[in-house]
């Protein structure tokens, strides 16, 4: 049943995971080249490797894109459908919502693998200095990750009931305002830092997502 | 009707006009003239002198000193001033010893927003947070061109745990210079060359290789002639004229291969390193290269200064946390935690 899940996720979302797969191939050998004119251009080594990191901030831009999309693309068909197919198989719900995370899963490899391969070609192409090292599987692995973690986030609500998806946004909505009354009446509470900080510092889970990403580093 | 009379009318206002004697100024109104601007001159200048001192009654200012250090301000930014002012005398006087005394000549007032200060004459103005940096200006010129020529720039003390470390790492690690490539793996000969003690007498040969030299003279010039020899030297690719066009671009100084900001914080770390008469040791051996007067500073051999130096920048190797095991982990186990989620929930749309 899982050839058939992967199959059908396949065919919906082969025109994005195929740009994703471009995208994620030309993502490290732009970069590759950033790095090779930036030093040529910069004498001074912390300003191309200040290049290169802002070119970084596309990765977790990309794997959150990926795992944006293919989250909707795993649900959209059950969700216009009114869930008839599902309803008609034999399995229990969280068998099929597991096939279809397993499919949406294996469909997040193939950029990560384009990334990986590219990122290897990128690294054989480019003559470091000698106390530049390359980091091309960690890249990847760090891509796969944060792929994972996007599409995890975003599939559980996606599958989750309406008011579930309701519950999610109302208490950003509260966080936000919240925020916006102290801010009014000047009560030095600052809530959405707190949160921001709980997401994207370690153990949060978007921690993956910050720092810096870099193919070439010290 | 009207047309006759504006004819009549304007016909006598030219005759009047052309009759009338022609009014001149002569020099008895013109010496009057200006006796009556000098008197109100005088004048304005009592009430501006008047205006003056009594803002300065208005705005009573504290003198705040330390050390050499002579400092006003304005009473209300009293308490704000007294900590920056202790702060930046206790950098002047580890870095300069006694020759800080020199600024015991200088009184800077230090201008906080918010507090008004009437400036005496004779005093430096220094907005709040650059007192450090304008009392640093004033002793540098002190400093004789041997320095200046090395540094390439106005020496700044910092101290040594302030100083970043981490840049230099990088700078070195990655450098593009490969006459200075070895300094990253320890060569002592590389790490004086790009520090620019040795190679002074032929910089362009000893600082930079051929391949340095083609690579410095790959950006356009806005100058025709150094453009000639710039297209020259990558159309023909021989050293000789790569080695002219260089010259000609660095016409003025060639700065040594690492940056201005390693061979400042290695002056920084000789004068840590010989204590408290360092600068005055610095400054009275003029007549020598700058690594004997540094070693003479540091009160080591110029190679031990020159390697302490390099241990501090290898020491500050920037973490590469591109990916760390608990991070990674931690991205399994919400993988783990946000499927469980969505597998939860029993009800269908």
């Amino acid at each position: 049943m899982f050839r058939q899940i992967l199959f059908t996720q396949w065919k919906w979302a082969r025109l994005p995971v195929l740009a994703f797969v471009l995208a994620g191939f030309a993502l490290p050998l732009l970069s590759a080249q950033a790095f090779s004119e930036s030093y040529s251009r910069f004498w001074f080594a912390p300003l191309f490797l200040g290049q290169l990191q802002s070119l970084g901030a596309f990765y977790p831009l990309l794997a959150a894109l990926i795992g944006l999309i293919m989250a909707l693309t795993a649900w959209a068909a059950d969700h216009r459908g009114r869930h008839v197919y599902a309803l008609s198989l034999p399995i229990p719900r969280w068998h099929y919502t597991l096939l279809r995370f397993g499919a949406g899963a294996v469909l997040i490899l193939l950029p990560t693998l384009a990334l990986w391969l590219s990122a290897l070609i990128a690294t054989s192409l480019t003559k470091l200095p000698m106390g530049l090292h390359a980091y091309p599987t960690t890249l990847a692995v760090r891509f796969a990750l944060a792929t994972l973690i996007a599409f995890g986030a975003l599939f559980a609500v996606s599958a989750g009931t309406s008011r579930a998806a309701g519950i999610v946004l109302g208490l950003l909505a509260a966080v936000v305002l919240a925020q916006l009354l102290f801010d009014l009446f000047e009560i030095k509470i600052q809530i959405i830092d707190a949160v921001l900080y709980r997401i994207y510092i370690w153990p949060g889970p978007l921690e993956i997502f910050t720092g810096h990403w870099m193919l070439f580093d010290v | 009707m009207c047309r006759p009379l504006l004819a009549v009318l304007g016909g006598v206002l030219l005759t009047i006009g052309v009759v009338s004697p022609v009014y001149g100024q002569n020099a008895a109104d013109y010496r009057r003239r200006l006796d009556s601007l000098e008197r109100r001159g005088v004048v304005v200048n009592r009430l501006l002198q008047a205006r003056r001192i009594s803002l300065i009654e208005r705005s009573p200012r504290d003198t705040i000193r330390a050390g050499a250090l002579t400092v006003v301000v304005a009473r209300s930014g009293h308490d704000r001033a007294k900590a920056s002012v202790d702060s930046a005398w206790a950098v002047i006087d580890s870095t300069y010893g006694a020759s800080a005394a020199v600024l015991r000549s200088r009184t800077f007032a230090l201008k906080f927003s918010g507090a008004l200060l009437v400036l005496l004459p004779g005093e430096i103005a220094v907005d709040s947070g650059n007192l450090l940096n304008s009392a640093t200006f004033q002793l540098s010129q002190q400093v004789d061109s041997g320095i200046t020529n090395w540094l390439v720039g106005v020496f700044t003390p910092t101290p040594l745990d302030r100083i970043r470390w981490d840049l230099l790492y990088v700078a070195l690690a990655a450098t593009p210079w490969s006459r200075i490539e070895g300094c990253y793996a320890d060569r002592l000969a590389s790490c004086r060359l790009a520090l620019g003690l040795d190679g002074r007498a032929d910089p362009v040969t000893q600082w930079y290789s051929p391949e340095d030299r083609q690579r410095l003279v790959g950006a356009a010039s806005s100058d025709p002639e150094v453009e000639a020899l710039r297209r020259r030297c990558v159309a023909q690719r021989t050293d000789a004229a790569c080695r002219e066009a260089f010259l000609a671009l660095n016409s003025g100084s060639l700065s040594p291969p690492l940056g201005a900001y390693s061979r400042t914080s290695l002056m920084q770390l000789a004068l840590s390193m010989g204590g408290h008469s360092a600068y005055d040791r610095l400054m009275a051996s003029r007549d020598r290269p700058i690594a004997d007067r540094l070693a003479l500073a540091a009160q080591v051999p110029s190679d031990s200064l020159v390697l302490a130096w390099r241990r501090r920048v290898m020491a500050a190797q920037p973490v590469t946390a591109l990916l760390t095991a608990s991070s990674a982990w931690m991205s399994v186990g919400w993988c783990l935690i946000l499927g469980f989620l969505a597998l939860r929930s029993s009800r269908w749309r």
